[in-house]
């Protein structure tokens, strides 16, 4: 999956990435991870990185990659989003949820743009060693 | 609004969301039993049984105000309708019947509500609701009858509808604060609090957070029904931890959602709000 969008086609980034990791065989709570680790890092590109971006996803070795990459000036802190902000903190919270989703992490952010990707095993281990 | 519905009120209630007409038929019914009044709740589209459910899960207790013969539920076509093909003086004559009644039985008053929906059936007269409805100014002259009448918006066409509005001296609908169709916020009457369905993100931020905050002014207690909202961001999710830390101790937030609106909640620190309470709705424990 490879989308591009802005403001307005945030409903379509969900129903695109809830349809694709359905496609893609992940259990319902894998696919509540990726959507909204999808829809956050989104939202922040629409409202911190130039206003839209791109959204990817796919798979390799049974984990889903989700990349998500806007135009904007950049992340002043690259450690940003390691601690759990305040509730009462006015945003911040996407990159925190991306980081407690995710089971890898990589951001890199410069002058021409932020690209965040995050790799969510495709069937949770946590789960697997339940069963 | 159906918290102000008193004796000699005629009302009528739109609706186009089922469990938005539950939340104000549950509101009515407790109204009416904490005032004493005798109750009567006719329905049509959803059986007795299940209504009675319903209440239940809004927290009026039924069982008991049943029992004394406080409340009734019971179907509309046995209830008003002689089975089915009532006149119009009919029906006058069976809900002149219930006021007497319930006068004789001790009550101050009479409450009923009835779902209207019979009458989009094949061969239901709909003149005979049309004059029915014009003819009951003269019941509630006395004070002693109240009554809301349902209309389904989705099952009557927008004539009989503009013809309900007209005829009913009030209106009874949920305070609706955005509603699209990917999007709905509304109050919820009974428990009170705020209800949203559909999806929720930062670009309705604002009117989320009018509905929260209108909940924090007005309930005592929060409950934020989520059960049909199949998304919410971190920047919706935070207004609620917010809403809840502004609660006083004696006060709590209850939110019912699904799975993904928990894992949000939880995310961001639900756990550590004293006074907020998260749990899974029916079928997703």
């Amino acid at each position: 999956m490879d989308l591009r969008f802005e403001a307005a086609s945030l409903y379509a980034v969900r129903s695109s990435v809830a349809a694709h990791a359905a496609g893609l065989g992940a259990t319902p709570e894998v696919m509540d991870r990726v959507l909204i680790v999808a829809s956050e890092l989104s939202t922040n590109a629409i409202r911190h990185g130039g206003g839209s971006g791109r959204v990817r996803l796919w798979t390799t070795d049974g984990r889903i990659y989700c990349e998500v990459s806007d135009t904007g000036n950049g992340v002043a802190d690259l450690d940003s989003g390691t601690k759990r902000p305040d509730p009462r903190a006015a945003g911040g919270r996407g990159l925190w949820i991306s980081r407690q989703l995710g089971d890898d992490f990589a951001i890199s952010s410069g002058p021409e743009g932020t690209t965040v990707r995050v790799a969510i095993a495709l069937h949770d281990a946590r789960e697997s060693t339940v069963k | 609004m159906v918290a102000r519905l008193a004796g000699g009120d005629h009302a009528c209630m739109t609706f186009s969301d089922g469990e938005e007409r539950l939340d104000l038929v549950a509101a009515f019914v407790r109204n009416g039993l904490r005032h004493g009044q005798r109750v009567l709740c006719w329905t049509d589209s959803i059986p007795p049984d299940d209504m009675a459910r319903a209440l239940a899960d809004r927290s009026v207790r039924h069982g008991a105000a049943m029992r004394r013969g406080q409340l009734s539920i019971a179907p509309v076509r046995a209830a008003l309708l002689d089975g089915g093909g009532a006149t119009a003086p009919q029906m006058i004559s069976a809900l002149s019947k219930e006021v007497d009644q319930a006068a004789k039985d001790g009550y101050t008053g009479v409450r009923i509500t009835a779902d209207m929906c019979w009458a989009t059936r094949p061969l239901a007269a709909v003149d005979q609701l049309r004059a029915f409805e014009t003819a009951t100014a003269d019941l509630f002259a006395d004070g002693r009858l109240c009554l809301i009448c349902q209309y389904d918006r989705d099952r009557f066409d927008a004539v009989t509808l503009a013809f309900a509005t007209e005829s009913h001296p009030k209106a009874v609908a949920a305070q609706v604060y955005f509603e699209s169709p990917l999007l709905r916020i509304c109050r919820q009457y009974s428990p009170r609090g705020v209800r949203a369905a559909g999806e929720l993100d930062y670009g309705h931020q604002e009117e989320f957070e009018h509905a929260l905050s209108e909940s924090l002014r007005l309930d005592r207690h929060m409950h934020v029904n989520l059960r049909d909202l199949n998304y919410i961001d971190a920047a919706c999710a935070a207004l609620l931890l917010q809403a809840a830390e502004r609660l006083t101790v004696s006060r709590r937030m209850t939110v019912v959602c699904q799975p993904l609106v928990a894992t949000v909640l939880e995310l961001i620190g639900a756990n550590s709000v004293a006074g907020m309470r998260v749990s899974l709705a029916h079928g997703h424990a």
